[in-house]
């Protein structure tokens, strides 16, 4: 029939090439098949991996809030019947697979993924200058590192995908274990520390130090109780004196201050641009969402305290924490997130020393004290921390304090084994099975596999 | 050869066309004999113009004039005239040696003798093996709408017409015997005087609104032809016809063909209605005080689930001291004087407030006529018709020009068909927190006065405060919203036919569709924004798309007739083509409001354009055989190659066959004198729908950019589809059995028809593993579907002055999903929320609802501790059924199916009779089994007392004692007991029967109005959508928020209601 078509085509003189005819390539969206070709292609893949931190599933929005915050014992959420109580589930320990505030996360953080992995996989096969190269995969390791560090704290074993897949084959994955998870973001941490420079050109402010790699590879080994290693390289971070604590908290958060020198690693947004905005961080029209027992926690003279006051923009009912605070425009505002910054650092350093072995007085009191007395809250004297369990007492109030509204508080709580005791505190009674989420059920499903793929125990 | 292709696509085919036009002189034929006479209706005894007086075997004839005479020179060889005069029997004299020749004509009571187009070509009734659907030009006019699709509403069986939305200008939604696809759309292939027309210009230029992630409803892309100007609306229904529109036709073709001028004495036409549209139907919403009501009692509620020892009477003091920091337990103070039950306070009807009396006006002139070698058509429209929401309309500017040239061998046409539509938008479909002005009006409290005591628009409603929802004013978003959409479209198309033997034809034609839209938005800062106080930043958008698509055809045509074998063939060749390029500017911070385009905006927040292209390139034949009238035999194929099919997939093969047999035809038939017509028809045939994404099978990169250093951009991209380079159309296979049955001279008629159609390779969205870096991929897979059961019925008679008609419709259509792709055991979906779910999966119907089922309402705590509930329930609260039977509630697995928007059967009928010069119609149409998900409830009846409530709630439960009709979740502004869940609670049945038309026309008596020189006038009354029976809670039963998303339909979340119209009108000629 093709050839009868063509002998009609050629005979009246209309078309001679069907092949020009027929495929058109689109022209207005680059197509895969002809990008990753050069140094701009693969400068363009590093910069969307960033971008993809930036979405409402992640920093820009509620929904990781929800998964590290809500779920813990700083805020709650207020409004039960938005939604149909979508958030609210969440918040109470009531969410199943299928809320799909799990799926957006997981999506988003193996969509990170995706990107860090296509880009690697095409890397040394582009001509380009081998330092700049170097620098791209250290920025893309440790970008994939902090997405699979989400992934294994909120999931525990997760697929570890460290290549680009097709969806074909992406169908036999199976659940690694913890272990493997945290190996494979250990190797990228470690790499990405000797690819990374120190520091960057005014213009390129933003991307990743190897002061953020280190920082987050301590936090890494911080959490699976591998304390002299964190020790090891939280000190090369503190020691580096590439950063300092800002005078006061409230610096810290000064949309005027931006990327300023306490901060390691932050996602960055801008209100210049409308697309690279977000939505007030922690807004509601209902009322408070801040847990009374961590106001009640600071003391007279601490100024975080302030940090957790409510604002409202102008003519607005919604009201949000001092500590994100900016006056929108349309609604959005531009305000940077902390992934990882200073105060965090030194209390790590702090955290880890005195795991390795309790000291009355040392580095671990030093650091925490700074960061008490930087927020004008008295100093410890040795003798009010006079052993171990007390210090690693302090050093966790003390985050809790200094972190709030940060994404840190879930993990904190699960990985010093104190989320129940924490939960309890406010009324909600949890079991062991709920510190680990529910892989969303469309997942589960797809895979279709009980024994590679199995859902979280208890969900 | 690359040459002249290129020089082809510039527009050299019509050169070619316009030369060949010029190229062959007429033909003219020797006469001899003058023959003179005239033609007379049998039934009103007048005279007839314009019937055709052919020469039989010869190209000579002659065209009746005002008075029916004809006069003619009759070839030396001529022995026989043929009268014919559509809608009327066709009579053959012979002449005998006769000068003059009197005939009386016959209203043609048989449907047998129609012409049917079928595409590339036509065919008469009696001869259809085929499942194909027609109406005239008679059985369209009179009905005040701006579409012809419209009309179709219950007309035909097999082929549902809805209107999801009474917005002007606003998408139909036509589906032929069900829904086969699941994402590749569902519209059928129309196709205007043979150039099929693509229906990518649905979604005019891009439908929402700034920062807006809900779709408004489609414009119709067919609002731009005139109804007036429609001869006939053809549809195919079984593949088996449309397979000759290949990888098109599986969701059915609809023809359309518009009027020819007809030879004679040049007649102009005026036809006009005027009339006034208002809502068919509007929601029954609490006033003023009883809202109150409810208001204190939710708020009531909520306070003492937190403090249970809290009293009503507790003022605002002591409520803020017993529950800290919870605003949604405060009496706001506006409400307080309505409690105390002050008389005369604000109590704004907000329906009333946004809709009106709207008038529509429709203005035709045509002039038609020509000799028997050339004829012409040309019309001019102006319409304009007001929306029922304020600051709604529509206005059309339409011109048309047809016309035929026979020149001895060569015949050449030209049809052009400018359009200027103008469309006054309002947002009407969008949920209130999404700026839709019929949400909010229904949404927001009826304490607030539209305007303030200065005339100013009042805007208390937002930031009110007291955890009260923020409403923006509706009527003043209708009124400072700017929002105007001109569409300019030329559609046209020429061809040159040459008779290059007795039997033999060639034909080329050249078609052309181009569209310009043109958009522009403003939004001034008088406006609030949601949420917040004062003035707010302007949005001024400015959007434009321009699409031109060309087709070319060629076509050989051969007919014979050897004894009693009747054959014809078609083959052909036809290659098309359509480009798009799109704009889009978005700005803001203007100076102020004064200067309104997008060039006055001191930033610009975001820009694109956006550039495609399709091609298409087939080749088709066409056999068509039959014996003696009794036995018929067809086949065709088609063969269509396309830009959007994958790599690997480039060309399909839609192939068909279709028999009959005229039993009455056969001798042993003869004796049952009753039976004038009884035929068997069957039919198979794959057809395809290539309504896939131009660029489905290669996987795009999609911009998403960062910011590094300060404020600059630094742009990025990443992979945002996969590729599919398998990627092909869907196939629908399907068979069709009819029977058509005539009974005393066609009196009575009957068609019915059985069919099974399966859709396969389905383009569906996969869910893949998230790990691959995509959520979804577009693959070809699965099955889908549909079979029913059409009847059509029609009696009529006719004496001399009494004449009447009645036809019915039934149709039942079932659609099933067979299977779905290996590791897809389902497709859920949301909706308007994402605890919304629809269900796909085998053994169901496409897009079925999903949710939990409540069971009333938990009477005390004994009912809560006996039965699963979710964990804050308190009496007052929905019962939900375990119905997994676990122990406990669970949203993600306590849901079952609930319905489906597909209705079980629909049906229509239409009456119509004349006495003297009355005529008089009426069509009603109906549909049942329908479920609407009414997820306005979500807030409307919602019991919060937060957003204003339907009347229902009144059945609300208040207490043990006063437990409503205990169906009815209790009143809390903090709700418990997931009563928001979406559930059957949220459902309503979308069964109804409407009274679609009534017309009362009376035509003056010729002699009368000939003393003023007129040939015909006719005055009629009529009235659209008098009457709707239905128990559906909201505006419209056919209301459908996604039209065009097969996966979740049937949701009402606000939406444009219908009119009720009353038109006088008038058909004038001359």
């Amino acid at each position: 029939m093709k050839k009868i078509v063509f002998v009609l085509a050629a005979f009246l003189g209309l078309s001679a090439c069907e092949k020009d005819f027929l495929e058109l390539a689109p022209e207005s969206q680059p197509n895969v098949n002809d990008f990753y070709k050069n140094a701009g292609d693969i400068l363009n893949g590093v910069n969307a991996a960033y971008a993809s931190l930036q979405t409402g599933s992640l920093y820009g929005g509620r929904d990781f809030q929800d998964l590290t915050e809500y779920r813990a014992d700083n805020v709650f959420d207020n409004d039960p019947s938005a939604n149909s109580g979508l958030r609210y589930n969440v918040d109470r320990f009531l969410a199943g697979s299928e809320n799909t505030i799990f799926e957006s996360v997981w999506r988003r953080l193996y969509l990170t993924v995706y990107r860090c992995n296509i880009v690697l996989d095409r890397i040394d096969g582009v001509e380009m200058d081998a330092a700049l190269r170097n620098r791209y995969k250290g920025e893309l390791q440790f970008i994939r590192a902090l997405a699979y560090f989400h992934l294994v704290q909120l999931w525990g074993p997760v697929p570890l995908v460290l290549k680009d897949q097709t969806t074909e084959a992406s169908r036999s994955n199976v659940r690694n274990t913890v272990a493997e998870v945290y190996a494979a973001l250990e190797s990228d941490l470690k790499a990405a520390a000797t690819n990374l420079p120190k520091s960057y050109a005014a213009a390129d402010l933003g991307r990743v130090t190897s002061g953020a790699a280190k920082g987050l590879l301590g936090k890494v080994y911080l959490t699976q109780k591998k304390y002299p290693d964190a020790v090891t390289t939280l000190r090369e971070v503190v020691t580096s004196g590439d950063f300092t604590l800002m005078a006061t908290p409230a610096l810290v958060f000064d949309p005027k201050n931006e990327y300023n020198k306490e901060i390691l690693f932050a996602v960055r947004f801008s209100l210049a641009n409308a697309s690279e905005s977000h939505g007030l961080y922690y807004s509601s029209q209902i009322g408070d969402f801040v847990e009374p027992s961590l106001r009640n926690l600071y003391g007279a003279t601490d100024q975080r305290k302030a940090l957790l006051d409510l604002r409202k923009p102008t003519g607005t009912q919604n009201q949000t924490a001092v500590k994100f605070f900016e006056e929108p425009t349309n609604n959005v505002v531009g305000t940077d997130f902390p992934v990882l910054r200073y105060a965090d650092v030194l209390l790590m350093y702090a955290e880890a020393l005195n795991e390795v072995g309790y000291q009355a007085t040392g580095d671990a009191l030093t650091n925490l004290n700074a960061v008490r007395t930087r927020a004008g809250a008295p100093a410890y004297a040795s003798a009010e921390l006079p052993n171990q369990a007390a210090f690693r007492d302090a050093v966790l109030l003390e985050r809790r304090l200094e972190l709030p509204l940060e994404l840190h508080r879930w993990y904190d709580l699960v990985r010093t084994g104190r989320a129940k005791d924490a939960l309890k505190a406010i009324g909600l009674t949890i079991q062991d099975f709920q510190l680990l989420f529910p892989i969303p059920n469309s997942q589960v499903q797809i895979y279709n596999n009980p024994t590679g793929f199995p859902q979280n125990q208890g969900y | 050869m690359k040459l002249s292709a290129h020089a082809f696509r510039r527009g050299g085919a019509s050169i070619c066309l316009f030369l060949a036009l010029f190229l062959f002189p007429g033909i003219s034929s020797y006469a001899q004999q003058t023959i003179r006479g005239t033609v007379t209706d049998e039934a009103t005894q007048t005279p007839m113009i314009g019937v055709s007086v052919l020469v039989k075997g010869a190209s000579v004839g002659a065209v009746t004039d005002l008075d029916g005479n004809f006069d003619l020179m009759l070839p030396k060889d001529a022995t026989t005239l043929v009268f014919s005069f559509v809608g009327y029997e066709t009579v053959e004299e012979t002449v005998a040696g006769r000068t003059i020749i009197n005939v009386v004509l016959r209203e043609n009571v048989s449907q047998l003798d129609e012409v049917v187009v079928i595409g590339y070509g036509q065919q008469q009734k009696k001869d259809l093996t085929t499942a194909v659907a027609t109406l005239s030009a008679k059985e369209i006019r009179d009905v005040p709408v701006n579409s012809f699709d419209q009309i179709l509403t219950g007309k035909m069986a097999g082929v549902l017409v809805q209107q999801p939305s009474g917005s002007p200008g606003a998408g139909v939604s036509v589906r032929v015997r069900g829904v086969g696809s699941i994402t590749a759309g569902n519209d059928p292939l129309y196709v205007i005087d043979g150039v099929p027309v693509s229906a990518d210009n649905n979604r005019g230029v891009g439908s929402n609104n700034p920062g807006s992630s809900y779709a408004e409803q489609p414009v119709n892309v067919l609002s731009t032809l005139n109804p007036a100007d429609i001869e006939s609306i053809q549809v195919l229904k079984d593949a088996s016809a449309a397979a000759i529109y290949g990888s098109r036709g599986s969701n059915g073709v609809v023809l359309i063909t518009t009027k020819k001028g007809k030879a004679g004495k040049a007649v102009v036409s005026y036809n006009t209605y005027v009339g006034m549209q208002e809502t068919l139907k509007r929601y029954d919403m609490l006033n003023a005080y009883e809202w109150s009501q409810i208001n204190f009692e939710g708020r009531n509620n909520a306070y003492r689930d937190r403090f249970p020892a809290g009293k009503d009477s507790d003022d605002n003091t002591v409520r803020a001291k017993n529950v800290a920091n919870q605003p949604g337990i405060l009496i706001p103070p506006q409400v307080q004087p309505y409690l105390s039950g002050t008389a005369g306070l604000t109590n704004t009807d907000w329906q009333d407030e946004i809709f009106r009396q709207a008038p529509i006006q429709d203005h035709v002139v045509s002039v038609s006529g020509g000799t028997e070698n050339f004829r012409y058509y040309a019309s001019g429209e102006y319409m304009d018709q007001q929306g029922v929401v304020i600051s709604s309309g529509f206005k059309r500017y339409n011109g048309r020009f047809n016309m035929d040239l026979q020149s001895g061998k060569l015949k050449v046409g030209l049809n052009i068909n400018p359009t200027l539509t103008q469309h006054d938008l309002v947002n009407s479909e969008g949920p209130w927190f999404d700026e839709g002005v019929i949400g909010l009006a229904l949404s927001i409290s009826p304490i607030w006065p539209v305007y303030n005591a200065d005339g100013t628009y009042n805007y208390d409603a937002n930031a009110w405060g007291f955890a009260m929802t923020d409403f923006l004013n509706p009527v003043a978003l209708a009124n400072q919203v700017e929002d105007n959409m001109d569409q300019l479209r030329l559609l046209g198309n020429a061809y040159a036919e040459y008779s290059i033997l007795k039997n033999l034809s060639y034909r080329l034609s050249f078609g052309t569709d181009i569209n310009n839209f043109n958009r522009q938005f403003y939004r001034p800062s008088t406006l609030e924004t949601r949420g917040r106080k004062g003035a707010s930043a302007p949005i001024g958008t400015s959007r434009t798309r321009f699409s031109s698509n060309w087709l070319v055809e060629n076509l050989l045509n051969y007919n014979t007739v050897v004894g009693k074998h009747n054959l014809s063939a078609v083959a052909g060749f036809s290659s098309q083509k359509e480009n798009f390029f799109s704009n889009y500017i978005e700005g803001t911070n203007y100076p102020n409001d004064l200067v309104q385009t997008i060039n006055a905006a001191g930033q610009i927040t975001s820009a694109s354009s956006f550039k495609e292209a399709w091609s298409l390139l087939s080749a088709l034949g066409r056999v068509q055989y039959s014996y003696n009238d009794k036995y018929y035999f067809s086949a065709a194929v088609r063969a269509d190659g396309s830009s959007r099919f994958g790599a690997n997939n480039k060309w399909g093969y839609f192939p068909s066959a279709s028999a009959g047999w005229r039993i009455s035809g056969e001798p042993f038939m003869q004796s049952l004198e009753f039976l004038s017509n009884l035929k068997l028809r069957a039919s198979y045939g794959v057809t395809g729908n290539f309504q896939i994404p131009n660029y489905g099978s290669v996987g795009l990169l999609s911009f998403d950019d960062y910011i590094l250093g300060g404020t600059a951009l630094s742009s990025g991209l990443a992979p945002s589809t996969s590729s599919n380079p398998d990627l092909s159309w869907e196939k629908t296979k399907s068979i069709d059995v009819g029977i058509d049955l005539g009974l005393f001279e066609d009196a009575l008629y009957i068609e019915l028809d059985y069919y099974k159609e399966n859709t396969t390779d389905l383009l569906l969205n996969v869910p893949v593993p998230m790990t691959s870096g995509f959520n979804t991929e577009l693959r070809n897979i699965g099955e889908v579907e549909n079979k029913g059961f059409e009847a059509t019925m029609t009696v009529q008679k006719r004496t001399k002055a009494f004449g009447w008609s009645f036809t019915a419709n039934f149709s039942a259509n079932q659609n099933k999903v067979i299977s779905l792709a290996e590791g897809v055991p389902q497709i859920l979906t949301a909706g308007g929320t994402g605890v919304t779910l629809w269900i796909t999966k085998p053994g169901e119907e496409i897009g079925s609802y999903y949710s939990p089922d409540y069971d009333g309402v938990f009477n005390n705590q004994a009912e809560i501790d006996a039965y699963p509930h979710v964990a804050n329930a308190k009496p007052g609260d929905f019962r939900f059924l375990d119905l997994n039977g676990d122990g406990k509630i669970d949203f993600a697995s306590d849901r079952q199916i609930q319905g489906s928007y597909f209705p079980d059967f629909t049906y229509g009928a239409t009456l119509n009779m004349d006495y003297k010069g009355f005529d008089f119609s009426a069509s009603m149409q109906g549909s049942d089994g329908a479920e609407i998900l009414h997820l306005m409830s979500r807030y409307i009846y919602n019991i919060e007392g937060n957003m204003n409530l339907v009347r229902p709630s009144l059945n609300r439960w208040i207490s043990e004692s006063q437990p409503g009709n205990g169906q009815t979740n209790r009143a809390n502004r903090l709700a418990t007991g997931s009563n928001g869940q979406t559930s059957n609670w949220h459902m309503d049945d979308g069964s109804y029967m409407r009274i679609r038309n009534i017309t009362l026309g009376y035509t003056f008596p010729r002699l009368l109005v000939q003393r003023a020189k007129i040939s015909n006038l006719r005055a009629y009354v009529s009235v659209l959508n008098p009457f709707l029976f239905t128990d559906y809670i909201g505006y419209n039963p056919e209301v459908n928020s996604r039209p065009d998303n097969a996966l979740n339909p049937g949701e009402d979340y606000g939406s444009y209601p219908l009119a009720r119209t009353y038109t006088f009108g008038l058909n004038l000629s001359f």
